[in-house]
């Protein structure tokens, strides 16, 4: 529930991590000094800017064009003398959101790196406290055989998703019986950092595994099944 | 002089955590009597006449349900929540039809649903469902399929008219792991990817000899509904639209 994305969170930390060390060397630079909390207003100030957004899967790349943040605190406090110092720290505000932009662009493949999307046990990785809940009255009284669970998973292959023949084969008999999918696995955890959220269903003969997260939905197969006859 | 000014500001101090902790946190008074009850709910909602209070249903410490019956013969519910230090009647409805109250809406646990049905429908168990509707979606060439859901759960009228049950561990785990992702759909901005209706919830009354029971005079209510309090529909379905085992 509370799991993070921890590579976005670094990457964050890092991209302002950057910007304050530029802020730094450019106030090192000054003679005429202004206090600290006035730099750090106008660099978020500096920030806002008209972009150009792509959005890439599950990431958004913003290209930064009109920097209004700059031109708002111009407008605000152009005509003073202390604005030879300030329109450094704003114009760095602009720059930061290249330097967020580079980061977006490592982002990408290091999370995948990290956290593959076709390994099943980046979905489900802490199974300590996960059960079985049938979730649709053709579900057969089965429990969850952890020991399976635990090593299928690694094992565990892609497969694509076969979204109207699932639909038609369940909805289509004649007394409207079937379920392919008519349990839900709670209580797992998914890989620490992964930041991931997922509801996990699993298929009638316990070998099939589809995990939604907000954005996608995954399949995976499993030579064994994970489930066991209920007591 | 200054010693003075400390002591005055901390008993102002002193005095106002009092009364805050008195007006939000204060554990509730006796409940209301009866008579108040009706008192009360008349003058909230006079249309709804209220003459008899059937019961006081304990749902937990700040929260009771008040089954009634009015003048005019129907079978009413109120919802009664210990709120700035006052039992207020946060819901009334002249006809019991159940509905779902989100007691606490950040814990699905203890989701209670409630009802009051009228004699004359002769229900004497109803079957509560959690359903969510298959789905599937094709889009830009990448699938998605969304199973269908149905939980079930009874319960027996047991010659009373009313009557509160809270919902399944199950059923709570289903809810709790659809919130979590819409949750985490908003924040990404990613709401209308998944078009599929969330989970709902359903409801069949039956007869004693196990017939679909039909719906009369439990329904066309009016209803009162103050502050924020969660309550939510109860769609009847029927037994034709429902998997059967």
């Amino acid at each position: 529930m509370e799991n993070v994305n921890l590579i976005a969170v670094l990457l964050r930390i890092l991209g302002w991590g950057m910007t304050g060390y530029f802020a730094y060397r450019i106030y090192k630079k000054q003679t005429i000094k202004i206090t600290v909390w006035k730099v750090i207003v106008i660099l978020f100030v500096g920030v806002f800017s008209f972009s150009f957004d792509w959005r890439m899967s599950e990431t958004t790349i913003k290209l930064a064009i009109l920097p209004l943040g700059v031109w708002f605190l111009f407008w605000l406090r152009g005509r003073t003398e202390q604005w030879q110092i300030y329109r450094h720290f704003a114009w760095l505000g602009f720059f930061a959101n290249y330097i967020f932009l580079v980061t977006t662009l490592v982002y990408m493949p290091l999370y995948h790196v990290v956290y593959p999307e076709n390994q099943a046990d980046v979905y489900i990785s802490n199974i300590e406290r996960a059960s079985i809940i049938s979730t649709f009255p053709t579900a057969q009284n089965l429990t969850l055989d952890k020991k399976s669970l635990q090593e299928q998973l690694p094992k565990m292959m892609e497969e694509s998703i076969h979204s109207t023949e699932w639909f038609h084969e369940s909805e289509e008999e004649i007394d409207k019986k079937s379920e392919r999918f008519p349990y839900q696995l709670i209580g797992s955890i998914p890989k620490f950092g992964s930041g991931l959220n997922v509801i996990v269903y699993v298929e009638n003969e316990g070998k099939g595994l589809l995990i939604s997260t907000p954005e996608k939905q995954h399949y995976f197969r499993s030579e064994e099944s994970i489930l066991k006859g209920g007591q | 002089m200054r010693k003075k000014m400390m002591i005055f500001g901390i008993v102002i101090l002193l005095l106002s955590s009092v009364t805050v902790y008195w007006f939000y946190y204060s554990n509730p008074d006796r409940f209301l009597t009866n008579q108040q009850l009706v008192e009360k709910i008349n003058h909230v909602f006079p249309e709804v006449a209220a003459d008899t209070i059937q019961d006081i249903i304990h749902v937990d410490e700040h929260h009771k349900v008040i089954p009634f019956v009015t003048k005019d013969n129907r079978y009413g519910l109120s919802y009664w929540a210990w709120k700035n230090h006052q039992w207020k009647a946060v819901y009334i409805d002249n006809a019991g039809e159940p509905k779902v109250w989100r007691v606490n809406p950040k814990n699905s646990s203890i989701y209670t649903i409630v009802w009051n049905i009228h004699p004359d429908d002769a229900v004497s168990y109803m079957k509560f469902y959690l359903k969510k509707d298959r789905n599937y979606l094709i889009r830009d060439g990448i699938e998605t399929y969304h199973p269908g859901i149905q939980l079930e759960a009874t319960a027996s009228l047991n010659g009373k008219s009313y009557g509160v049950l809270r919902i399944p561990d199950e059923w709570s785990s289903v809810i709790d792991s659809f919130d979590e992702i819409n949750k985490a759909k908003q924040l990404n901005f990613f709401q209308n990817v998944f078009p599929a209706r969330d989970v709902f919830f359903g409801w069949t009354p039956y007869k004693s000899s196990g017939e679909e029971a039909a719906i009369k005079a439990t329904t066309n209510g009016n209803s009162f509904h103050s502050g924020d309090e969660m309550i939510d529909f109860i769609m009847y379905v029927n037994k034709s639209e429902l998997q059967s085992e």
